[in-house]
């Protein structure tokens, strides 16, 4: 597993929400794919009227600009809002985390070893270009072709950011990646309408992987190597068509009419505007000139416009599939304190949550274990420790430090960590440790974090690549991950919860898995590598006339859900 | 002597007053309840109203004023609403971070500014004159945010090509750790450096022309004890002054460098307390930054005092 990727993945507690990417490389044996009884529906979300109108142009405004369009490299919280507009993957998901066909006409089914992926794709469904004409009908060898697109290392002027991440479980795929190989000789296309993927060994989160927009199915006559030409015109199976785009201004979507699901596109134009500062977005969301906020709510507005009365009913908000929390080097080196696991307790009910959740204004929940809500087996009964400053302090006497000992935290320089860190910092001065903070810019931050005990304490955040409990484990709790340039801040490594977390991520779905993994996350926090701290909320608000729209567990917006209210 | 003192001191407070007043009346200004801030989104009417009471928000203005002024005073300066902390010792813990900068800016400042102006001074004119006034049109017209950001680039650009690692990329802090003072120090003393060159060069050689120097010269005195012993030691004087000052608005917050560099110091808990709408540590930090100009303005009117025989009360 490469460290760009990961780099990506451990996002700070500011939450750059990203669709980070890293994958956990442990064996895995047989597993049963879900099979998907809802229709392919993105649409499928609770609070639609019966008959969704349609027509109308909606628009969103971002701080950011789009870095791609182009699937096999998009990699930004901007990006994904257009490239799910404009393209589709075999899988999406419903409107939380179950897997639901998009492209496939049903779920894919899983050979007995679990090996071999068979995915049928629907029929009927066209590559429309930009001023709406049909290119032609997608076939199975588009899939094939994008998928082993996305392996190729070729690709100009940057190779996929999550090839060797995502897509190495696939055989053949290391040929790929090395340049020995144009095409994968485990991505096979059995018929018109039908791919079978072969894995070197059996992963139930593969699923996962092809709901991703990676895996979404481009045409292989405009979607060269050269992947700056296709984010010029990019051409896919999506609701809408890329009309047109001024860098560093906006991006004009509009509805494509051969879309090949019935009932939508839902608008006939979108507009993104980016570029656009927070608070000005804000104001003319207030104002009712922009419909949707696409960063978060700013904070020096934030307590104003979320207690209006007359904001209530736009203001949206979700509690984010991601943790932070503050890690403790569990091998820390000559015997240091933080290595004993009597202080690691000590420390985990030393810190007062409450009071660091109000620094984000309370948006968002405590942090009691290490799942987050929406993950499947997140247990919000599982609360091993509870804040008390006075035991914390006894307790850490008792652990051989009646007067305390000196420590470093480590964080980011995106604000608010640094105030979260001296938050912390304090709640540690009353237990008697006396922490120093280093503030470190993201990228010099991550490397200390992946350099082995360079940072005794670590307060940073992880957000899923995809929603499987082993993405929490896996990347950042695994022996496997406590490695120099791995993700793990702890330096935890526990051969039984290894071993207990390969056997999960092998189990068939279901509830035993589920129940599985939290016992394992019980014996993990019985270690006490983390202090978890909170689940943030993202918070945004949208004119009174939006409708559809959701914060949603994976995609955070899902833009092609989206619709003008009737009477608006 | 001591009537100066005493009035020199009076301003000042005056200021402090007027600053203080200025920055009472930001509450009633920028559109944020405080109760409400300090109790949250989640919270009920009543516990807003509760808040409310409790902070005597709902007394008449006059008493407002009054027990702000009384609070100042014993040193409360306020709750932050934000970072939920009492809001002195916030400043208190930040002082340090840009008193080094501080410091290490003002030696860059001095360190490049003195010796190019005496440099400028002595060979009026010549190639290290011009060059010396070229490089202060740059330094000057640049803007520290400019270079700042382009220092930035530079070390990313060693680390990503030639993969040079001695500083760290992106700015951050780590307490007395010089490696990431660096950067910091050098775009601040970058832009003052071109200032004290031109105020060296000045008053160096408005000393060079007076009749001191050409009787030191006319006695046979060496060139190097006329400028070194004489023209030097009257001619920083308006430096020094200049020093003091710059240290007093310094450490008040270097509001650009900070933010530019993520430095964790007054400037940059200023403008954060300004992006988040914190009333009370917005205040906290304008009053912070005054009263270090004001207490720099003071010291340095009674060093000069003290030290120029010139200058008379």
């Amino acid at each position: 597993m490469t460290s760009p990727a990961k780099r990506l993945a451990a996002i700070t507690a500011a939450m750059a929400i990203a669709v980070s990417a890293c994958s956990g490389n442990a064996s895995t044996a047989p597993e049963q794919s879900p099979t998907g009884s809802s229709p392919a529906g993105e649409s499928a979300t609770a609070s639609q009227p019966t008959s969704i109108p349609q027509g109308g142009t909606i628009s969103l405004a971002y701080a950011s600009d789009f870095q791609h369009f182009d699937p096999a490299v998009m990699y930004d919280t901007v990006g994904i809002a257009a490239v799910r507009l404009m393209f589709d993957s075999p899988l999406t998901y419903d409107s939380g985390t179950k897997l639901v066909p998009l492209l496939a006409s049903e779920m894919p089914t899983v050979s007995a070893d679990g090996k071999a992926i068979t995915i049928k794709l629907r029929s009927g469904v066209n590559f429309v270009k930009e001023d709406g004409s049909v290119l032609r009908e997608m076939t199975a060898d588009d899939l094939v072709y994008s998928l082993n697109r996305v392996l190729d290392p070729n690709l100009k002027p940057n190779p996929s950011p999550v090839a060797s991440a995502f897509f190495s479980n696939i055989v053949g795929s290391a040929d790929v990646l090395g340049g020995k190989a144009k095409t994968a000789s485990g991505i096979k296309m059995i018929d018109a309408h039908t791919v079978e993927i072969d894995l070197d060994h059996a992963d139930a989160t593969f699923m996962n992987i092809l709901a991703t927009t990676f895996s979404a199915v481009v045409p292989k006559e405009l979607a060269t190597e050269d992947t700056a030409a296709f984010d010029l015109a990019p051409v896919g199976t999506g609701p809408y068509l890329l009309k047109s785009y001024t860098k560093g201004q906006q991006a004009v979507f509009v509805a494509n009419k051969s879309y090949w699901q019935p009932g939508q596109p839902y608008l006939d134009e979108i507009d993104f505007h980016v570029g656009v500062d927070d608070n000005a977005a804000l104001q003319q969301v207030e104002a009712g000139t922009l419909d949707i906020l696409g960063d978060t709510i700013p904070s020096g507005s934030f307590t104003a416009v979320t207690t209006d009365p007359q904001y209530a009913d736009q203001i949206v908000h979700h509690t984010t599939v991601a943790t932070s929390y503050l890690s403790m080097d569990t091998t820390q080196p000559n015997d240091g304190p933080l290595s004993k696991l009597a202080v690691r307790q000590a420390i985990e009910e030393g810190i007062d949550k409450d009071n660091i959740l109000k620094i984000q204004h309370g948006a968002g929940v405590v942090a009691t274990c290490i799942f987050p809500p929406d993950m499947p087996g997140y247990d919000p009964s599982c609360n091993p420790y509870t804040y008390d400053a006075a035991k914390a302090k006894a307790d850490l006497a008792a652990a051989g430090y009646p007067s305390g000992f000196s420590t470093t935290i480590y964080t980011d320089t995106t604000d608010p960590d640094p105030a979260i860190a001296a938050a912390i910092q304090q709640d540690l001065a009353a237990m008697g440790i006396t922490a120093e903070i280093v503030t470190q810019e993201f990228g010099t931050f991550l490397g200390t974090i992946e350099t082995p005990h360079a940072a005794p304490l670590v307060f940073v955040g992880w957000y899923q690549d995809y929603p499987d409990p082993s993405d929490f484990i896996d990347p950042i709790l695994s022996c496997a991950s406590a490695v120099s340039g791995g993700a793990n801040a702890a330096w935890y490594c526990n051969k039984d919860v290894d071993t207990k977390a390969a056997a999960a991520r092998a189990e068939a779905l279901g509830p035993q898995r589920l129940a599985d993994y939290q016992a394992i996350q019980k014996e993990i926090m019985a270690d006490a590598p983390w202090v978890p701290l909170y689940h943030q909320d993202w918070y945004t608000m949208t004119s009174k006339r939006v409708g559809g729209f959701q914060i949603h567990p994976v995609w955070l917006y899902s833009i092609r859900d989206v619709y003008i209210k009737p009477g608006s | 002597m001591i009537p100066y003192l005493i009035r020199r001191l009076g301003w000042g407070l005056v200021v402090l007053v007027g600053v203080m007043l200025i920055t009472f009346l930001l509450t009633y200004v920028i559109p944020a309840d405080p109760a409400r801030m300090i109790a949250g989104a989640n919270a009920s009417p009543t516990d807003v109203a509760a808040i409310r009471r409790s902070l005597g928000l709902d007394r008449p203005f006059l008493e407002q004023l009054a027990t702000y002024v009384a609070n100042v005073l014993h040193g409360d300066f306020g709750f932050s609403y934000h970072q939920h902390r009492a809001v002195l010792p916030l400043l208190l813990e930040r002082f340090p971070a840009t008193a080094q900068l501080a410091l290490a800016g003002l030696a860059i400042e001095v360190a490049i500014g003195l010796p190019l102006g005496i440099l400028a001074a002595t060979r009026r004119g010549g190639f290290w004159d011009r060059g010396a006034t070229m490089v202060t049109v740059v330094l000057v017209s640049a803007p520290s945010f400019w270079v700042g950001y382009l220092l930035l680039e530079v070390v990313f650009q060693g680390h990503q090509s030639y993969g040079i690692d001695i500083l760290p990329l992106g700015g951050g802090y780590k307490p007395f750790d010089l490696r990431y003072l660096f950067l910091p120090a050098l775009t601040l003393g970058f832009g003052g450096a071109a200032y004290y060159n031109r105020l060296m060069r000045a008053t160096m050689l408005d000393e060079l022309h007076r009749d001191y120097v050409r009787t030191a010269r006319a006695k046979g005195l060496q060139e190097r004890a006329v400028l070194w012993r004489h023209a030097l030691r009257n001619a920083i004087g308006p430096v020094l002054i200049q020093v003091g000052l710059d240290l007093g608005f310094f450490l008040g917050g270097v509001v650009i460098v900070e933010q530019v560099f993520s430095w964790p110091g007054i400037g940059k808990l200023a403008v954060d307390s300004i992006v988040t709408a914190d009333v009370p540590l917005i205040i906290g930090t304008v009053l912070f930054g005054t009263l270090c100009i004001v207490t720099a303005n003071l010291f340095v009117d009674i060093l000069n005092a003290v030290t120029d025989p010139r200058i008379r009360f």
